[in-house]
């Protein structure tokens, strides 16, 4: 490519310019010196050859203005045969660095491209399968319904057992279909803008999760006056109802569930904290249970489709914000998001009380 | 006898629970089927299979799948938006999609509702339930000759 050699031209063309500026104060000292700066440049810009041509082309005219005779070619004292020499060879070495360094910056840039456009062509094909995963499910769960309804009377009692239990493995597995969607949903989202009133956000999420609180006959503390904080609504819902249903969820048969929601300002970052009383996470596997597809416990009465911290954990991500978990494994589970603060700096901070 | 529901629908299965649905709704509101877009716009049309009037009146609703063979249900709708009668027809379409995109086009197109597929057979029968109250006996027909 032409242009990488003219870039070097111009290159040593503007050190060229700067030593002969600075040549009422240097005099014969450094001849070769502002060059230095043209080869590393052109070997960053245009790889090796661009920087052996900046070092050919900047000895040369060192040569011509600055070493030996002034304005001519030649007649070089042994100093100057190894200033010149010292020059050539220096050149020739950080040619080559920059040339490497050039090299390994475009195949990182290359292999960013192609990560994203993988990641990018996964997500489609996970949205297709699971949109046309639909409609088979649909139907399945749709007959089996129609098996208890309209036949049960003919069914023996183990026949209208099984239709029941297709029916659930439809339901769980619609759930799963659904979770990846949003998994993949999260992907497009962009950075978080909104100001989003935590009160408001936590009333949609007792109200999606009426049904389950009402069946689990738990008890949902909500602290008043949450706050503000910067997010995207639809995500920081989705977020909450994974953890207030986890917290409803994962808790030994027998026991009323108890969870606690509250928040507290540290800083300009809110911590939304989310208590419960059920089985707790182990420390040795706090960090793997925001993975996609980890599920600790397999025993039947812990259903899920080990989807939902994966989704906190890209949600929260995908707002600039973090989530974790405390937790001693035994009593209970402190699950965690922190997200920036809507108002700070301003002169409504830490007004939580006036609420 | 009063005009029916034309549903169009290629899925055999959502066929099958639709028109449960609609039966189980104790308003025994008729319904006709066609299968694809291009079915659906030869039937309100009046030709080929469907030239009998009497067999196959005008309906007074159009329950549209959005996904469907031969001509989707945007190219139903778009072609019914373009003719000077028919166009006065409601339309509710009945999809799986819930993309924001399919719906604000189906809206542009000039449909009158939009109800994404549930799952379940008690949620479809709750939607057959108030598509046929308030489409058939709420809502005040247009003429159309």
């Amino acid at each position: 490519m032409l242009n990488r050699y003219v870039v070097a031209a111009v290159a040593v063309a503007v050190s060229l310019v700067i030593r002969l500026a600075l040549d009422p104060f240097l005099g014969d000292e450094s001849p070769l010196l502002a060059f230095v700066v043209a080869v590393a440049a052109a070997g960053l810009f245009g790889g090796l050859g661009a920087g052996l041509f900046a070092t050919g082309l900047s000895a040369v005219l060192g040569d011509f203005f600055f070493v030996g005779g002034r304005f001519q070619v030649g007649s070089l004292s042994v100093a100057d045969v190894v200033r010149m020499g010292l020059f050539i060879s220096e050149g020739i070495a950080i040619s080559f660095l920059a040339g490497q360094l050039r090299g390994k910056n475009e195949s990182l840039e290359m292999l960013t491209a192609e990560l994203k456009e993988s990641n990018e062509a996964l997500n489609t094909f996970v949205r297709t399968v699971s949109h046309d995963l639909r409609a088979p499910l649909r139907a399945m769960s749709g007959y089996a319904e129609i098996l208890n309804q309209d036949f049960s009377s003919q069914l023996p009692p183990q026949g209208r057992d099984y239709a029941v239990r297709i029916t659930v493995a439809a339901h769980g597995l619609d759930d799963m279909v659904n979770n990846l969607l949003e998994y993949t949903r999260l992907e497009r989202v962009g950075p978080a803008s909104e100001v989003a009133s935590l009160d408001r956000v936590m009333q949609g999420v007792i109200r999606h999760l009426a049904d389950d609180i009402r069946q689990s006959g738990a008890r949902v503390e909500v602290q008043a006056g949450l706050g503000e904080v910067i997010a995207h609504p639809a995500t920081l819902e989705l977020i909450l109802v994974n953890l207030v249903a986890n917290g409803l969820k994962f808790v030994e048969p027998g026991r009323v569930p108890v969870v606690s929601v509250r928040s507290t300002l540290r800083g300009g970052t809110r911590r939304i904290t989310v208590r419960d009383n059920g089985i707790g996470v182990a420390a040795a596997k706090q960090a793997a249970i925001f993975q996609p597809f980890v599920r600790l416990n397999t025993e039947a009465f812990f259903v899920g489709s080990g989807l939902g911290l994966a989704l906190v954990a890209r949600g929260a991500a995908r707002m600039g914000g973090a989530c974790g978990v405390d937790s001693d494994g035994v009593s209970g589970s402190e699950f965690w998001i922190e997200l920036s603060e809507a108002h700070t700096g301003g002169s409504g901070v830490g007004s939580d009380s006036d609420r | 006898m009063s005009a029916p529901i034309l549903i169009v629908e290629d899925n055999p299965d959502d066929l099958v629970f639709l028109q449960r649905a609609l039966q189980s709704t104790g308003r025994s509101a008729p319904f006709r089927i066609v299968r694809d877009g291009a079915g659906a716009i030869d039937y309100l049309m009046g030709e080929g299979d469907y030239a009998d009037r009497l067999k196959h009146p005008l309906p007074a609703l159009v329950l549209l799948d959005l996904n469907l063979p031969v001509a989707s249900g945007f190219i139903v709708l778009r072609w019914l938006n373009e003719q000077p009668m028919l166009r006065r027809l409601p339309v509710v379409v009945l999809s799986s999609s819930d993309r924001d995109e399919d719906v604000n086009l189906a809206y542009d197109l000039g449909a009158n509702a939009y109800i994404v597929k549930p799952n379940g057979l008690k949620p479809l029968g709750e939607v057959a339930e108030q598509v046929a109250r308030f489409w058939l006996t709420m809502n005040r027909r247009p003429s159309i000759e």
